[in-house]
């Protein structure tokens, strides 16, 4: 009986043991991530980035930094010299000046080693056309020195919507579902970073969506460095913590994307109950106010609307609706309109 | 045939855009024009042995065994029954590095395109012109035509000449061999410092 008692308690013993290791772990591993987070280390830098073709000067000097566990925007009009980058940082270009430093350590001489740790699609996803999605990705698997297991690749197929579709030709899929195959083909080595160029071009609403809530589950359930080409503001927008803006090869805005918004004037719709009277008090104020059926509307600093609103209210208006939208287009078309 | 495939190897990806994605794949570029080059010997070397075995095989069946009887500028040679095999052999050897060369022009000329089509032709091209030179035998074309590969090319056929010149025969296997080697080297220093931007 005592003996029994006994082994309860071992029982018992190695399971509060089991629980609290893994438990410990868990904590382990968020403390380890939180602090890295908290570090912000960076994990690429780019500085004086110079590339010629011929006489044309695409890039002229550019520096960029990326923090670990971000998604990086960058932002720019066609031309800017966004794929000229992309293709500089996996290696298919090689610069005329400047260094590219991946995890503080790698540079580009040595980018075989950077290579493993690093995802990329770049323009649109291409596949042999004749091959199955699957053996698509075993044979992308096959450059990767340490391998790429099988179930690697099931659980890809899984992770990016394909399953069931796998075995079919790549010619058969859907612009949407090479974009994804793309994805799981760029995840093949569960890199650091992945590097995606113009990731929804060509995509309907529903793909872009798709791909959209496929990218942020990247960094947030998997903590990926997402570096993230585009032309689409509204994507980087919705999707990127930090960015960049390039214009004729050189990058005229870089930081956090809300900081970078909220220091530009952001547009003030406001509905009250006697819009004329509320416009020329606005006006007074010294905005510029355009008034339509239903809302005024005008541009004024994020800090400055409080004010506004109280001596509207002392003044007896009543506010019926205020919106406020930091627009990204004004402040790339203010960037990039010379 | 090893013109077709091989002018396709570089070119037809880069055409297809999976170059790009290979090249950004941890494995560097000379690893990877190395593999392609073994694959294009690999390649002449499946061609050639299914042609030997037809060629050997089918005179067997046809002709039987015995001696064979050979017209070439020397006059008629009767290679006796016993050097019948390795005479062949020695011929598809050298046949091999005379293909080897082919391969090695036309993968050379596809690290320089983007479309399949270009490497293919151009190497036929090349092939043609050279052969037409050669065969003219004009004073005008003597200085270049010890460097026109073509004219080494058809040395196997001295392999059933009576006696073998075995000095001109190796001199000519060192020269297209050389040949290929330059070619792969071009191949290498061209794609180690192209631009990929297809």
């Amino acid at each position: 009986m005592k003996h029994k008692a006994c082994e309860l308690v071992h029982t018992r013993n190695y399971f509060v043991e089991h629980f609290i290791c893994k438990h410990l772990t868990k904590t382990c591993v968020w403390i380890a991530t939180s602090c890295n987070r908290s570090m912000s280390e960076t994990i690429l830098s780019v500085s004086g980035l110079e590339k010629y073709y011929g006489t044309f000067h695409a890039l002229k000097g550019l520096d960029l930094e990326v923090k670990r566990g971000e998604i990086f925007g960058l932002l720019g009009p066609n031309g800017a010299g966004k794929t000229t980058m992309i293709r500089i940082l996996v290696g298919l270009i090689k610069p005329n000046k400047g260094t590219v430093r991946y995890f503080d350590k790698i540079d580009l001489k040595d980018l075989n080693d950077a290579l493993p740790r690093i995802g990329s699609i770049i323009e649109e996803p291409r596949f042999y056309p004749y091959l199955s999605g699957k053996l698509n990705l075993q044979v992308s698997a096959r450059y990767y020195p340490k391998g790429i297991t099988k179930q690697r690749i099931t659980d890809l197929i899984e992770l990016v919507g394909l399953t069931g579709r796998e075995s079919d030709r790549v010619s058969t899929y859907s612009q949407g579902m090479r974009q994804r195959l793309g994805i799981a083909q760029a995840m093949l080595n569960d890199p650091e970073i992945i590097i995606l160029d113009e990731p929804t071009n060509g995509l309907d609403p529903k793909g872009i969506i798709e791909l959209r809530q496929l990218i942020i589950r990247l960094k947030e359930e998997f903590g990926k460095t997402v570096i993230l080409s585009s032309h689409i503001l509204s994507e980087v927008e919705q999707m990127a913590d930090s960015m960049a803006i390039i214009n004729k090869g050189v990058c005229v805005s870089q930081g956090n994307v809300s900081e970078l918004l909220s220091k530009n004037s952001v547009s003030v719709s406001l509905e009250t109950d006697d819009l004329a009277a509320s416009k020329v008090m606005i006006e007074a104020m010294g905005y510029s106010v355009t008034q339509d059926q239903k809302a005024i509307n005008f541009n004024a600093e994020l800090d400055a609307i409080p004010n506004v609103v109280s001596k509207l209210t002392a003044a007896d208006h009543k506010i019926f609706r205020l919106d406020h939208r930091r627009k990204l287009e004004d402040y790339f078309l203010k960037l990039t309109a010379a | 045939m090893v013109a077709l495939v091989t002018g396709d190897l570089i070119s037809g990806e880069a055409a297809m855009g999976t170059l790009r994605y290979s090249l950004t794949k941890p494995i560097g570029r000379f690893k990877f024009i190395s593999a392609k080059w073994i694959t294009a010997m690999l390649y002449s070397l499946g061609i050639l042995l299914l042609l030997g075995v037809f060629a050997y095989g089918l005179s067997l069946v046809i002709f039987g065994p015995g001696d064979l009887l050979v017209l070439n500028a020397d006059g008629l040679v009767v290679i006796r029954d016993a050097e019948l095999f390795w005479r062949f052999m020695a011929a598809f050897v050298f046949a091999f590095i005379s293909l080897t060369t082919v391969a090695s022009l036309s993968l050379m000329l596809s690290a320089f395109s983007n479309n399949s089509v270009g490497p293919i032709v151009l190497t036929m091209v090349v092939i043609i012109v050279f052969t037409v030179i050669s065969s003219f035998e004009m004073s005008f074309f003597d200085p270049i035509m010890p460097f026109l590969f073509t004219n080494h090319m058809g040395l196997w056929r001295r392999l059933f000449s009576d006696p073998i010149p075995t000095a001109e025969i190796l001199r000519s296997a060192g020269i297209l061999v050389l040949h290929s080697l330059v070619f792969f080297g071009i191949t290498q220093y061209h794609f180690k410092n192209k631009d990929i931007i297809e």
